[in-house]
């Protein structure tokens, strides 16, 4: 296999409803990816783009329908989607093509546009439950967060409290991105007095639904070491599906992230994740949910993510910084864009790019992980400078 | 067993009937909302790549060729040719072309009193009156033939 650089990235604005339409985005924020990487549209061998249901954008077939945006027109193109999990497994699909030798040069795409969706983006998930299983009791993706939520706390005796101080974290985080749709200086209180939604989530403990786009470039060695003096390595990809009857599962733990996480580890000669990942970006649409995967990437004991956000070590300047960025609590969460915004967060990380965000400790190696379709999909990205 | 042995008869299968009732609120977009803007006006926009120097419309953000931003607006003046048309429930519609342009616009082509339309008669844009424009396509009301095309 050969090495797989990662050479630029750019994404656009999150926010709840963007001017430009998903081919727009897609075009912003792949021509900044290029830009940072010197290169033009010609350079590149192979487009992959990654997106989520058709249902929000309102186009079906939207692979085909984003591929100029893209700048994949009449080269090799394929549209990938693994559900929320697409964002970081748009660039493991990109990984493929050049590890195997297909392609030199990849351009990489997360693009969503959730706005069009009315009366709200949520809609489009009552299409995704069991038609005759669960559809008829006419539940909404927040009632499984929910039991999941529940569940994590009644196992593991965590406080509502503990859960909402990631809400904290990452939107103040966020403060700091230029792209962010929901920065702001909360407190543990505002979380706790948030609107219920669904009991135990509440309003502040969720991300919004988002429009927007992302794209890193993917070079083979002999090019990276060509245009730049400081490529960032993919070390490891791990990707992992169990079955779609979440209900048959253990609601407290995530066991195909915890297999994902290990492929990669695997692939990165890591044994000892804790110690030897400086950082990570986690996917966080719900704020246990960081936690949840955390303790799933082995970043922590199993009921021990909230006590180390509790000791401040998730922090920027703790330990382990888990979401610097801001995550999609605070950046905001267009379903595919939002991986692959974690995906450039840490590229920018590792070379010192991230501007206010730059984590306190240097930076070796970064994680990037994202989590979907029915709770049952993990990806997972390492990169190393 | 043979094969009828091994299947069932599923016409008695239950069912569950559900409608998901979907509606959309679509972004014009950045290129969209200065086409639109521009029909108020009673103007077609296009927009060039200054690159290539290629126009194209509808109006795109980015040259899809060069992969740049293509930011000039451009002016179109609205006469242009039949590309193709079709006819139905006393309707025609067609694709229209525009000398130079890449693209162009399907719209309503008021039919002539006499004779018929053809591939290639040249036709104007039919705006309609300022009052009356809401910024969408229907700003022009119709393309009609042109005398002596």
């Amino acid at each position: 296999m050969r090495r797989v650089a990662v050479v630029g990235a750019g994404m656009t604005l999150f926010r709840h409803r963007m001017l430009e339409t998903g081919k727009e985005m897609a075009f912003e924020a792949s021509r900044m990816a290029l830009d940072q990487a010197g290169l033009d549209i010609k350079d590149v061998d192979s487009v992959v783009l990654g997106s989520a249901p058709d249902a929000f954008d309102g186009v079906h077939m939207k692979g085909e329908y984003l591929l100029d945006g893209a700048g994949g027109t009449c080269k090799p193109y394929t549209r990938v989607y693994v559900g929320g999990g697409t964002g970081v497994f748009v660039p493991i699909a990109a990984w493929w093509q050049v590890a195997s030798g297909v392609a030199d040069i990849v351009l990489v795409v997360g693009e969503e546009k959730m706005s069009p969706l009315l009366p709200h983006p949520q809609y489009a998930f009552w299409s995704i439950f069991d038609p005759i299983l669960e559809r008829p009791l006419g539940v909404t993706l927040l009632w499984i967060f929910s039991l999941e939520m529940r569940r994590y706390m009644h196992v593991y005796n965590v406080k509502e409290e503990d859960i909402a101080l990631v809400a904290v974290k990452n939107k103040r985080n966020a403060l700091d991105h230029p792209a962010a749709q929901l920065a702001a200086n909360i407190t543990v209180d505002d979380v706790l007095k948030s609107e219920p939604i669904c009991w135990p989530v509440k309003r502040l403990d969720v991300s919004p639904t988002s429009d927007g786009a992302a794209a890193v470039v993917l070079a083979s060695e002999d090019v990276a070491r060509r245009i730049t003096d400081d490529p960032v390595w993919i070390t490891g990809v791990g990707w992992n599906v169990d079955s779609t009857y979440w209900t048959n599962r253990d609601l407290c733990y995530p066991e195909y992230l915890e297999k994902a996480a290990n492929m990669a580890y695997r692939m990165a000669h890591i044994s000892d994740p804790k110690k030897e990942i400086d950082f990570a970006e986690v996917y966080d649409p719900f704020d246990y949910k960081e936690l949840h995967h955390m303790e799933g990437l082995q970043l922590a004991r199993r009921g021990e993510a909230p006590k180390l956000t509790r000791e401040g070590v998730t922090q920027r300047d703790g330990d382990l910084p888990i979401n610097p960025s801001g995550g999609l609590l605070g950046v905001g969460n267009p379903i595919a864009a939002a991986g692959m915004m974690k995906i450039a967060e840490v590229f920018w990380q590792l070379r010192g790019e991230a501007g206010k965000r730059q984590v306190k400790k240097p930076v070796r190696r970064g994680l990037a992980q994202a989590w979907g379709d029915l709770m049952q999909v993990g990806t997972v990205v390492i990169m190393e400078r | 067993m043979s094969l009828p042995d091994g299947l069932r008869n599923t016409a008695q299968a239950k069912n569950w009937v559900d409608s998901l009732p979907l509606s959309y609120k679509y972004s014009a977009g950045v290129s969209g909302q200065r086409f639109a803007e521009g029909l108020k006006q009673g103007k077609i926009l296009g927009s060039k790549c200054s690159k290539c120097g290629e126009t194209f419309l509808p109006p795109s953000l980015y040259c899809p060729n060069c992969f740049v931003y293509s930011s000039d607006y451009v002016e179109i003046p609205p006469y242009g040719k039949i590309y193709s048309f079709a006819e139905a429930d006393g309707k025609a519609i067609a694709l229209i072309r525009f000398h130079g342009v890449t693209g162009g616009l399907i719209h309503v082509v008021k039919r002539p009193s006499a004779g018929r339309l053809k591939i290639g008669l040249r036709v104007s844009a039919v705006f309609r009156p300022t009052e009356q424009r809401k910024g969408d396509l229907t700003d022009i009301e119709f393309f009609e033939i042109r005398p002596h095309s």
